[in-house]
């Protein structure tokens, strides 16, 4: 809200009318044309925004979680393992790491997710699951199953 | 950062060339691995704005594969743009004029339509046969396992193993060989 | 009717299954042998051990063996070697009296050596008149192509 003019500064109506449209500008600062210095127009694109902001606060969610997923199962399937075998058997070895720790551990930390893409193979192994690339030592263990019931 | 850092961040951060040799493989099941290899979804530090794809050599692309008749139950389209421009191409009779577009168009067709995929497909590069310019080949550091396992054919074993591989019928008495 | 029927496998579960009496010496299999002397040929059958006596499997020495279901084995249309010795020379399937399969395991073995022969895994065995080099072959026949074992619907 430029005033050139000091009849312009009176066409202002009101200190209400300005403070709630300075608002609605505040938020369409950042626009695009138009809708960005018009007021018509700033409103309605402003609104539209809100509900999108309000729908990617959810969508962000989903996205990280596809994320973080896609970069587990990356990481597994370097060490031979599926990311459902990865995530099972790590599950059954009372190890509750969620996706979002995994993910950091395998960029960040990449020897200990080594360590626990190991663990999880012989587990998974050991538990018949599907989606096992490598061979195991655990193979060749007999009644190793049995054992790890008790 | 120091130069351990550096070094870290490059060599993370660097293109690695992979093989894959499409012998005896089916396009569709092996675009989906190679995909994955061109983009970078095999990677930890995977994210969709972060161009961390791979180069990807696929060699003996005229040895692929196809399950059962669909060589001539697949079938290409392509508009001119032009009235009367359709036509319609069997995948035998592509593969025919171009023993790589097969394989291109499964890789093509495997990833997204966004903007980054003409792009991820530059990095892909096709050889009807195993004849690989030097200067690609000099670069490749891995190979990518193949989906497929190639099988043999029954003349192409090797004498030892036919005779000593274990028979599992015999002949009746006073079978007349032929 | 029905009584006729079992009458008749009774009849035959008397009789045993192989034959304790031949017209012929019963010594292993015969091979049908030509030689030329001078302007007579002779044609014989000479009677020799045959030649997977001493690869057979232990279990296979039963008169009915199915690798599927006395081993369990999984067979691909890509197992020649096994494949193989249910065929004849000439690339035809062994009657089921002689592969001694099971009617469904005859049928399926059938299909596999069908499926092998398409995809020109077994080129050498195969009628004089075929082509030996799959790549030979006319049209879209000449590309590689597998099957799919879950295709065989028995």
């Amino acid at each position: 809200m430029v005033f050139t003019s000091a009849a312009l500064f009176v066409r202002a109506r009101g200190p209400d009318e300005f403070w709630r449209k300075r608002r609605v500008f505040k938020l369409a600062a950042h626009f695009h044309g138009r809708p960005r210095n018009v007021y018509t127009f700033a409103v309605r694109a402003v609104h539209r925004a809100l509900v999108y902001a309000t729908k990617g606060r959810k969508l962000k969610k989903l996205d990280m979680a596809e994320l973080w997923k896609t970069r587990v199962s990356a990481s597994a399937e370097q060490y031979g393992v599926s990311f459902d075998a990865f995530k099972n058997s790590l599950l059954k070895s009372n190890i509750l790491l969620n996706k979002k720790m995994l993910a950091d551990l395998a960029i960040w930390e990449p020897r200990s997710f080594e360590a626990l893409a190991q663990l999880s193979r012989e587990r998974a192994v050991v538990e018949g699951m599907p989606g096992i690339q490598e061979r195991s030592v655990m193979n060749q263990v007999y009644g190793l199953k049995n054992l790890l019931k008790k | 950062m120091s130069i351990l850092k550096r070094t870290q961040q490059w060599a993370t951060f660097a293109r690695t060339w992979h093989i894959y040799d499409c012998t005896w493989q089916n396009p569709f099941d092996s675009a989906k691995v190679v995909k994955n290899h061109l983009m970078g979804l095999h990677k930890p530090i995977y994210h969709p704005m972060n161009d961390c794809g791979d180069h990807v050599v696929l060699i003996n692309t005229g040895e692929i594969a196809l399950p059962g008749d669909e060589w001539i139950k697949r079938v290409y389209f392509h508009h001119t743009g032009y009235p009367g421009g359709a036509s319609w191409t069997l995948a035998w009779q592509l593969h025919e004029k171009d023993p790589t577009m097969v394989m291109k168009k499964a890789v093509y067709a495997a990833m997204k339509g966004n903007l980054q995929r003409r792009h991820t497909m530059q990095r892909l590069h096709l050889f009807p046969d195993d004849k690989v310019p030097e200067e690609i080949l000099g670069n490749v550091t891995s190979q990518i396992k193949q989906t497929r396992v190639v099988p043999k054919r029954l003349d192409h074993i090797d004498k030892e193993t036919l005779e000593n591989f274990p028979a599992i019928m015999d002949y009746p008495k006073d079978y007349v060989l032929r | 009717m029905s009584i006729l029927r079992i009458v008749n496998a009774f009849n035959r579960s008397l009789v045993p299954h192989q034959r304790t009496v031949a017209t012929s010496a019963v010594l292993g299999v015969k091979q049908i042998e030509v030689q030329k002397q001078d302007d007579t040929v002779v044609i014989q059958a000479v009677t020799s051990e045959s030649p997977r006596q001493a690869l057979l499997l232990k279990e296979a020495c039963q008169p009915k063996f199915c690798p599927e279901c006395s081993l369990g084995l999984d067979v691909k249309h890509t197992d020649v070697l096994i494949l193989s010795q249910y065929v004849r020379n000439d690339g035809c399937m062994l009657p089921r009296r002689i592969t001694g399969l099971c009617k469904r395991q005859q049928k399926k073995m059938g299909t596999l050596v069908t499926m092998a022969q398409k995809a020109g895994l077994m080129p050498n065995l195969g009628p004089s008149s075929s082509k030996k080099d799959p790549k030979q072959r006319f049209g879209w026949r000449k590309y590689n192509k597998y099957y799919y074992e879950s295709s065989i619907k028995y």
